[in-house]
């Protein structure tokens, strides 16, 4: 055998997919042989590297996703009665009396995503984003920023993508540290978001956007409206988390992976109290 | 391993049946999707490949393993997603934006070359690599799984490998 048909051969002899003779005299060619041995050392460098690589886990709501599918296919045919706010209000009614109480158990109560916005998908990726932050805040950050043109930025720079600079281009209260802030354009919106930390590890996402997104991000999710610091902040109840929504200057602001009110509180103060126009 | 009892529920719809299917199958689909498609549309290619299984499942006829039918379903799914030309921005995994904290797992940079040169490769050929290397699939499950004859897959994985092999150099990788 000579190189180019031992080269030829290589992936199989590589691979053990070739007979134990061709083995044995392409063995004896690379035995002597220093430029077939160097591309046989190749492939195995390769493939030790394409082995390492490591995937994500899919998301947890795939299943659900696949059977919602399944079921529209006969559903397509009987007209299914939507399910609209009026038919939620005794619920969330209820929810409203308690809320406070909630809050401080943290007791959620588990509802299922239901686009009620003009992107019904959207709010299905975003359902999972938020069921992924309860679990693994970074790892649902990655997928989340995957999913639509994002863009890692300095607060301060932000003001480029998006006309204004964003809340947490002035810091934030003690006890928090900004991961990081990116600018992403989803399909309803393009807003600001802030990772954070808490000192105890914990982890809170800030967003900033121009109107109030409450339905489109969080579809039929249990609602409920208190006062925090001077303004009127809307709950919402997720699946094991607290988010929390309001009206910030001429912007939104929309918190996920919220303590409870008393932190939204702070938060609402602070950004008052640091609203002073920053130098563009 | 999904054995005949599954296969029969699927076969007469059984909600029970799929899931269990899906349970045994998602993360190699998933995996493979992955490498072909990308982080981003993995999910949704996911998604349509187990919607395809249900859908075809009474043309399987078990003359190969279910999992070389099930590699057959979803390397085509992948290979449609991306000649629909929906994404041709195909982004590698660690190209994203990470934060701070996810950089610690992705220390090694000989990931991101090697998610790079994949991304740079011809679908097919990825595909028969992916199944080769990732998912250790036989010349013959591969040949079946990507419909071409098995004498050819010996050759187009040493292309494979050598186109992989000049765009890492390409990239500045140095063994
Ligand atoms: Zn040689």
């Amino acid at each position: 055998m000579n190189c180019l048909e031992v080269q030829e051969s290589l992936a199989a002899y590589f691979d053990g997919e070739i007979a134990a003779d061709v083995r044995s005299i392409m063995e004896t060619h690379l035995g002597r042989c220093a430029e077939c041995t160097r591309d046989l050392a190749g492939f195995k460098q390769i493939s030790v590297m394409t082995r390492a690589l490591q995937t994500p886990s899919p998301p947890d709501s795939l299943w659900a996703q696949i059977e919602q599918q399944l079921d529209q296919q006969p559903l397509a045919v009987s007209a299914e009665q939507p399910r609209t706010w009026a038919s939620l209000a005794p619920r969330l009614f209820a929810l409203a009396a308690t809320v406070v109480v909630a809050l401080g158990l943290g007791s959620f109560i588990y509802d299922s995503w239901i686009a009620q916005g003009e992107h019904p998908r959207f709010a299905v990726e975003f359902g999972q984003y938020v069921d992924g932050f309860r679990r693994d805040p970074i790892a649902a950050q990655q997928i989340f920023l995957a999913k639509y043109e994002s863009q890692l930025v300095d607060p301060q720079q932000a003001i480029q993508h998006v006309g204004y600079h964003p809340a947490v281009a002035r810091g934030l209260p003690e006890g928090y540290t900004l991961v990081s802030t990116h600018v992403v354009k989803m399909p309803c919106c393009t807003c600001v978001q802030a990772l954070c930390k808490r000192s105890d590890g914990s982890t809170l996402a800030i967003f900033e956007h121009d109107e109030n997104q409450t339905t489109e991000w969080f579809g039929d999710s249990p609602e409920t409206m208190a006062a925090c610091h001077d303004k009127q902040c809307c709950f919402v109840q997720l699946d094991g988390q607290l988010a929390a929504s309001w009206r910030q200057g001429t912007r939104h602001i929309t918190m996920l992976g919220v303590e409870d009110a008393a932190e939204v509180s702070q938060m609402v103060a602070w950004m008052d109290e640091n609203k002073a126009p920053l130098p563009d | 391993m999904v054995d005949a009892a599954v296969l029969a529920g699927c076969r007469s719809c059984e909600r029970g049946a799929q899931q269990r299917l899906y349970e045994l199958s998602h993360r190699q689909v998933y995996r493979l999707m992955v490498r072909m498609v990308g982080l981003q549309d993995a999910t949704d290619v996911t998604q349509q490949v187990f919607l395809q299984v249900f859908r075809k499942i009474d043309q399987f006829a078990g003359h190969s393993k279910f999992e070389t039918w099930l590699y057959r379903l979803a390397s085509n799914e992948a290979l449609q997603h991306l000649r629909k030309g929906r994404r041709w921005k195909f982004q590698p995994l660690t190209q994203e934006p990470v934060s701070r904290h996810a950089s610690e797992e992705d220390r090694n940079e000989n990931k991101e070359l090697i998610e790079r040169a994949l991304s740079k490769i011809d679908p097919e050929l990825r595909a028969i690599f992916v199944l080769r290397e990732i998912e250790g699939l036989t010349y013959r499950e591969i040949a079946e799984a990507i419909e071409i004859p098995e004498g050819t897959v010996g050759s187009r994985l040493n292309r494979a490998r050598r186109e992989l092999q000049q765009h890492l150099a390409d990239l500045g990788w140095e063994p």
